[in-house]
């Protein structure tokens, strides 16, 4: 890939514990475009953790190795603290699975969109609060001067979920990270978000990496995916041809899915091999 | 689909117009309005719906963990508008979405299993709990592990065994599957089917998931709003023979993003 947004070269995070070296994410590489990327896997596969190691929020304990993560010309790992400040939310979002969890509750969702906005760019209040204001229009959500005054509680999860999409939009970055962002949304509600995200990312360009356990729905929304087993990315293919997928992992897991119209009596079970 | 020879026309559970309320005076509010629908014995009858549509509701107004009035309401042979007694729950049982909040964080797996024994008095414990384990498959080296020391699926199985140590007629499935991976889903719904075909359990089972629902269920009522929207064949539900608008929305929305594209434009081949 030619001027890749984001390069990762050999990924290695390991935790150090009582019990002995424990290896989450063990040798991932991938480049990003201007593009959707699926990272599919179940849990433990380490897909959460390559995500956060590209932000360097991975847990203080955890051991993060790389040929590089590079953004630009900044190689992440290296950077200073100061130089993280600049591109977490600015130049890389991250939107996590439930708005519960990542609003304030007890400041006003408006008011949150504008202070993410200052924090970036040195505007006036009534700067930001425009900004503010027209971002939840971007996100589609009706009435924003009104919605700006609300609290995370008055919120529904999918209007929560426009609201953490606005925030992470507003201060214009080029990559997105999103982390099972729409898992925990009803599947109507899911597909006005996922119709949102892809909009954005076809506007404004923007590098999506989207992290998630559902199979169908990456094979569907994404471009590109990448299958991660153990800490391995035991395959990547154009979301496409995702049929034509050749490890045994990522065949097991398409056989094990129930599927609406095709009855089976059984679900067939994955057959794990310990030399994946 | 499942065990269709074993399903027979006399319902299980019969529930005609039941309400559930929250709050009081102008805080009230109706999480379940006029709810009513029948299951067979030996078959699975799914609810669906979104979060907030009552369905989990439904299922702890049955077995008394929500206060609630109906006009009838018969579960296994009694009428349960009453206080419930210990009979009641030897034969109404009920799994839970989160295997891990289910289960005690202290006690072993095999304490775990005599606890309903002990309340139940139910008789020969110590053979029905090897029994139960067998059953969901469970080795008995793990009878003395904490829940914390257990994969998901084998959380999930023990709270399973748990609910089969009274033996019951009706399981009550509440997302019993949608806090695990998809390839543990599949042993876990596996599972289920053969336990029903072994001994011809009941299942009202509790889900978003359409995929879920349609490879479990043969009848199935879609709820919205603490109403059910209507009540159909599953066959009925995934061709195309929905009648009501939120019906077909649903499905819409499930098949948008959720379903496997080479399915869709296939009809569903008929089950039976």
């Amino acid at each position: 890939m030619d001027n890749p947004l984001l390069s990762v070269r050999d990924l290695r995070i390991s935790f150090h514990g009582a019990a002995g070296v424990f290896d989450a994410v063990r040798g991932v590489s991938f480049d990003l475009g201007r593009e959707k990327l699926g990272i599919v896997g179940e849990s433990g596969s380490g897909k959460s953790m390559t995500g956060r190691a590209i932000m360097r929020l991975s847990p203080p304990a955890a051991i993060v190795r790389a040929e590089h993560i590079r953004l630009g010309d900044i190689d992440i790992l290296q950077a200073s603290e100061r130089t993280m400040d600049a591109i977490r939310g600015r130049r890389i979002g991250l939107i996590m699975q439930d708005p519960k969890y990542s609003l304030n509750p007890v400041v006003t969702v408006g008011e949150q969109i504008a202070e993410a906005y200052r924090i970036h760019a040195r505007s006036s209040v009534s700067d930001a609060r425009q900004r503010a204001v027209a971002m939840l229009g971007a996100v589609q959500i009706r009435d924003p001067e009104r919605v700006y005054r609300m609290y995370p509680h008055e919120m529904s999860g999918g209007m929560g979920q426009r609201i953490m999409i606005a925030m992470m939009l507003v201060s214009e970055p080029e990559i997105l990270i999103a982390d099972e962002a729409t898992s925990a949304l009803d599947v109507t509600v899911r597909l006005e978000i996922l119709n949102l995200l892809n909009d954005l990312v076809e506007k404004r360009g923007l590098g999506l990496i989207f992290i998630s356990h559902d199979l169908n729905l990456v094979r569907r929304f994404c471009d590109r995916v990448l299958i991660m087993y153990r800490g391995r990315v035991v395959e990547t293919l154009k979301a496409g041809e995702l049929d034509q997928a050749t490890h045994p992992y990522t065949r097991g897991l398409l056989e094990a899915m129930p599927r609406i119209h095709v009855p089976r009596k059984r679900l067939p079970v994955l057959k794990r091999d310990a030399a994946w | 689909m499942v065990n269709d020879n074993m399903t027979s026309q006399t319902p299980i559970i019969e529930i005609q117009n039941l309400v559930v309320t929250f709050g009081e005076g102008d805080d009230e509010r109706r999480a379940v309005s006029d709810v009513s629908f029948s299951v067979n014995r030996g078959e699975t009858f799914g609810l669906v719906g979104e979060s907030g549509s009552g369905k989990s509701t439904v299922l702890r107004a049955i077995t008394g963990l929500v206060s609630n009035q109906a006009d009838v309401m018969r579960v296994a042979g009694e009428d349960v508008r009453a206080r419930r007694g210990k009979d009641f729950y030897r034969k109404v049982q009920m799994v839970f979405q989160d295997p891990y909040e289910a289960l005690h964080p202290r006690h072993t797996i095999w304490r775990q299993l005599m606890e309903p024994a002990r309340i139940l008095h139910i008789p020969d414990a110590e053979a029905r709990g090897h029994a139960a384990l067998d059953s969901v498959g469970l080795s008995r080296t793990l009878l003395w592990r904490y829940p914390h020391q257990l994969s998901g699926g084998q959380r999930q199985r023990v709270a399973i065994a748990r609910a089969l140590m009274s033996q019951p007629d009706i399981l009550l499935l509440d997302e019993p599957t949608s806090a695990l991976d998809v390839s543990v889903q599949a042993e876990i719904l596996n599972l289920l089917c053969d336990l029903q075909d072994e001994s011809g359990l009941t299942y009202l089972m509790v889900s978003h998931d359409l995929g879920v629902v349609a490879h479990m269920c043969k009848r199935t009522a879609v709820m919205h709003a603490g109403m059910i929207v209507e009540t159909l064949d599953v066959d009925a539900l995934i061709n195309g023979g929905a009648t009501k608008s939120y019906t077909k929305k649903l499905i819409a929305a499930s098949e948008a993003y959720g379903e496997d594209p080479r399915d869709i434009a296939q009809p569903r081949a008929s089950s039976n």
